[in-house]
């Protein structure tokens, strides 16, 4: 179950930042924020989720991009953060975006808590 | 505690929202610029993404179907139907591989980088305001838009490159913008008279009248003219012509007025690099193997990425033109058609002249002039400054043109209001030389191209497929008596004003002349028999002998050996001074180290080859030679001109006990031969230094030099760095530290079938995430060329073509 919300919310996050071009930071947090309201999971769970469910479709999706283009800018934007390599980068993507789907989705589920 | 935790947690996640969204500092907004939908990772490209372009588009603002065919390399080749959609196209194009570029670029000669990269820029922007471009774009594209030929380019033009902008989506967006978070605005034609502008700044804005009054005070009139001759007999001009000129000179009066006398404290502006030069040819069919005359041109720019040239072929009714263009400008710059080719280099004059303007009051409102007070006018310039509050300027504006240096300005201790006379204020018109090249059949086409070329002045070669091969000396030169404009010019009289301009049909120029070729390489363009008065404070005295030498002793020439010469290493200043040098050195005092080096150079051959360490040791030394003679003009508090290299050379020859070789701060009395001993020790110090820093490595003279692309807006990992190649300022191969041939192209007329051969140390897509970036480096670097595909029709095959797109509306 925890993992079909996990992989829902990935979905639906792309399917909405396709959709919604240019505004990837508060589609992802909305997103995030009413998957936890919605399923209304205990709130350390809520953060797991979003934090996966984000953070794998970011990172996931940087690294495929990369990998189909041997690596042509994000190794030299990787030098620019001063980071090793793009899988670094790659990573740094997903933790980014993680943190904020795993913030949003736990106020969803503080929400719901509270008007439960 | 509910309550508390929830906030806690909104308040996390609307920080997260808010900081992922910011641009902070240097680092993009992380949120926009990482996520993988229209964040960077989507500018990455691979060959198979770039080959799967779709074959059919429709494109709003297009009169008929144009067609499209790009080749290996990535180069366009548009087919269209009439003249106002291959304009359209061109811009739609050029922007879809070089938006980015090309408005930057335009925003650097605005004065407006400070809106993009904050207050670090506000010097940089106050200097091209205060320069004018925008002044002298305005009133270029007043001129354009009185011809309608002139007018329906730059519109057709910009509205290409508007359809480009209209499509583009967040996830497209070049990949600068997204690092740097801002967005392109709309293209506009005053947009392509700035970046003329900002051609004419790179190329002809070279300027020292500054630092040769203070100069001509500092040492006296005849030191200066020993350290400064306007001429020497040794030097190859462009048209030497032993004096003999079939026309009668307009008239020039001098009048009685004094220069400038006292010490200027001013910091000097940005103004042409002194590595900005270029080399171009064309030899007869006479000295060719195939009987077809040959051009060659390489113009010299700084390195840098996204590459300033845009290779292109242009076909529609009436023209079918192949070569380079300048990303935000319509036609092409330098290249060739079905019938002629041409090629530039720039054409060295001093075309800016410094007036000192006496005002009235601290108004400003008023300046002085021949008795009266003149109105001044005032132009307020905004520069908007990102994460700040706007800079004004005030920037007043005589007649002479703008007050470039004044109290607010680049000012230490004293204030000088320096008013600026500039050829590129002037309204003008060189759109149209180039529309007309390019459509160009013959010597007499040419000719009339030129009337419209105005600034920066160039040195157009030419040739034909009927066998005519010309040089002219192009620009608009204003009539100045001797050495008006050399120094700081009285603003107070308009008896310093220029009388005129010289007429086009009295420029230097040269048809089919009996060597059987004709050459430039920025050096004077005729000997001092010329009968109008040509200064300029940056002549070159060294690659255009070396190319004559080789063009007098060549036969049979072929495209293959015109390649190599473009790849010449052969250093004739080193050739010239280094025997001198060697022999200054008494080889008796020399230890292990240095005796071996001295050795290293007794037997060197003076090419400057990537993979010799004799050519570092001679560079170095070179290096640590020039300022010790020139101690006394260099790193002062304020300004001062110094000698060209052909000069000091000359003087260390020819005056070795001269005082001014002696350094008065030493009690002993220095000739050139201590000095040149002295920098020898200090060159191979110098050597050893550098080594300490690589690895103890070889000093091989590509690894010393080390010659880097830099990013134009200085994104290190967007460059390439360790290009190895060989070269310097004052070969032919004139590759140095951050300047370089910017396009190498040679070019054969033959009448069945004109065949062209180029190279540019860069890639067609300004798309650092492209394959096609930087793809063309490495064969530059090797002084390698691709043959240029030349097509006919839009249906032709070729075994390189690598995908086609039609558009229509």
């Amino acid at each position: 179950m925890f993992l079909i919300q996990v992989i829902l919310l990935a979905v639906v996050c792309a399917v909405f930042q396709m959709l919604l071009p240019g505004n990837a930071v508060y589609v992802v947090a909305a997103i995030a924020l009413v998957f936890g309201l919605i399923f209304g999971q205990k709130p350390f769970h809520a953060f797991v989720m979003g934090l996966l469910g984000v953070g794998f479709l970011w990172g996931g999706y940087a690294l495929w991009l990369d990998q189909m283009t041997d690596s042509i800018l994000g190794s030299k934007v990787a030098v620019l953060f001063s980071l090793p390599n793009a899988l670094t980068l790659a990573l740094a993507t997903g933790l980014i975006g993680g943190i904020l789907g795993g913030f949003a989705a736990l106020s969803g589920a503080l929400i719901r808590k509270l008007i439960a | 505690m509910k309550y508390i935790s929830l906030l806690l947690s909104l308040a996390i996640t609307a920080l997260l929202i808010a900081i992922l969204n910011t641009k902070i500092g240097q680092i993009p907004p992380l949120g926009k610029f990482l996520n993988p939908f229209d964040g960077f990772w989507q500018n990455a490209q691979s060959h198979q993404q770039v080959r799967s372009a779709p074959t059919q588009l429709t494109l709003e603002g297009l009169k008929a179907k144009v067609q499209v065919i790009y080749d290996d390399r990535l180069v366009p080749h548009i087919f269209a139907e009439n003249e106002e959609d291959l304009f359209f196209m061109q811009g739609y194009i050029t922007a879809q591989h070089r938006l980015w570029q090309m408005e930057f670029q335009t925003h650097a000669a605005a004065g407006r980088i400070s809106e993009i990269v904050g207050k670090i820029a506000i010097d940089f922007d106050r200097t091209n305001r205060r320069k004018g471009l925008m002044f002298g774009a305005e009133r270029a594209i007043q001129q354009m838009d009185t011809l309608p030929l002139a007018k329906m380019m730059l519109e057709s033009y910009a509205n290409g490159v508007n359809a480009y902008i209209n499509s583009l989506s967040q996830r497209d967006l070049p990949v600068e913008y997204k690092l740097l978070d801002y967005h392109p605005e709309p293209w506009t034609p005053l947009k392509t008279a700035l970046l003329l502008k900002y051609m004419a700044n790179t190329l002809a804005s070279g300027d020292d009248a500054i630092e040769n009054t203070n100069t001509i005070k500092l040492l006296g009139r005849p030191t200066f003219d020993l350290l400064f001759p306007d001429y020497h007999p040794e030097q190859a001009p462009i048209v030497p012509t032993e004096g003999k000129w079939n026309f009668e000179p307009l008239k020039v009066n001098t009048p009685a007025v004094q220069f400038s006398d006292s010490f200027y404290h001013t910091v000097l502006m940005d103004k042409t690099a002194p590595g900005t030069g270029s080399n171009n040819w064309a030899v007869a069919g006479s000295k060719t193997a195939s009987g077809n005359p040959i051009l060659c041109d390489d113009p010299h720019l700084t390195l840098s990425l996204p590459s300033i040239w845009y290779e292109m072929q242009l076909v529609a009714p009436g023209v079918n033109v192949y070569g380079v263009t300048l990303p935000g400008a319509p036609n092409v710059i330098i290249g060739f058609n079905n019938y002629v080719a041409w090629g530039v280099t720039n054409a060295q004059r001093d075309l800016v002249d410094l007036y000192a303007i006496r005002y009235k009051d601290r108004s400003r409102n008023e300046y002085f002039l021949d008795g009266k007070w003149e109105k001044t006018t005032k132009r307020i310039e905004e520069i908007k400054v990102r994460g700040d509050k706007p800079y004004y300027d005030t920037v007043i504006y005589t007649h002479w043109g703008p007050v470039a240096y004044d109290k607010t300005f680049h000012q230490d201790k004293q204030h000088a209001e320096l008013a600026m006379r500039w050829i590129a204020h002037d309204p003008s018109l060189e759109i149209l030389t180039f529309y007309y090249l390019n459509r160009a059949k013959n010597y007499q086409d040419y000719v009339k191209a030129l009337t419209y070329y105005d600034c920066p002045a160039q040195n157009f070669a030419f040739a034909a497929t009927n066998g005519d091969i010309a040089m002219h000396v192009q620009g608009k030169y204003p009539l100045k008596w001797r050495e008006q404009g050399k120094f700081i010019l009285d603003g107070t009289t308009n008896a310093c004003a220029w009388q005129g301009y010289i007429p086009d049909e009295h420029n230097v120029q040269v048809l089919n002349p009996k060597r059987g070729y004709v050459s430039s390489a920025n050096q004077h363009p005729a000997d001092t028999l010329y009968p109008y008065y040509v200064y300029a404070s940056n002549f070159e005295y060294y690659r255009n002998r070396r190319i004559n030498q080789l063009l007098d002793s060549m036969k049979s020439i072929t495209p293959q050996m015109m390649m190599a010469m473009q790849n010449d290493n052969f250093n004739l200043k080193a050739a010239e001074s280094l025997p001198y040098f060697l022999a200054q050195i008494n080889a008796n005092t020399l230890n292990t180290q240095q005796k071996a080096i001295y050795q290293l150079l007794q037997k060197w051959d003076f090419y400057n080859h990537a993979d010799l360490e004799a050519p570092s040791y001679y560079e170095a030394w070179w290096d640590k030679l020039f300022p010790l003679v020139w101690d006394e003009l260099t790193n002062q508090t304020i300004p001062y001109a110094r000698p060209d290299a052909f000069t000091t050379i000359k003087l260390l020859k020819n005056k070795p006990q001269h005082p001014l070789f002696d350094n008065k701060k030493t009690p002993e009395v220095e000739t050139a031969k201590e000095i040149i001993t002295k920098a020898f020790f200090q060159s191979v110090d110098s050597i050893n230094n550098w080594k300490k820093s690589h690895d103890n490595k070889i000093p091989l003279w590509a690894d010393y030099k080390a010659t880097s692309i830099q990013h134009l807006a200085r994104l290190a990992p967007f460059g390439v760095s360790n290009i190895r190649n060989g070269g310097n300022h004052n070969i032919i191969n004139a590759t140095s530290e951050r300047h370089g041939p910017s396009w190498r192209m040679v070019v054969e007329l033959d009448k069945k079938g004109v065949k062209g051969w180029g190279v540019y140390p860069g890639g067609q897509s300004g798309n650092p995430g492209s394959p096609y970036y930087a793809n063309m480096v490495e064969a530059w670097q090797d002084g390698k060329y691709y043959e240029l595909l030349f097509m006919q029709t839009p249906t032709q095959s070729a075994k390189n073509i690598l995908f086609r797109q039609s558009f229509s509306n």
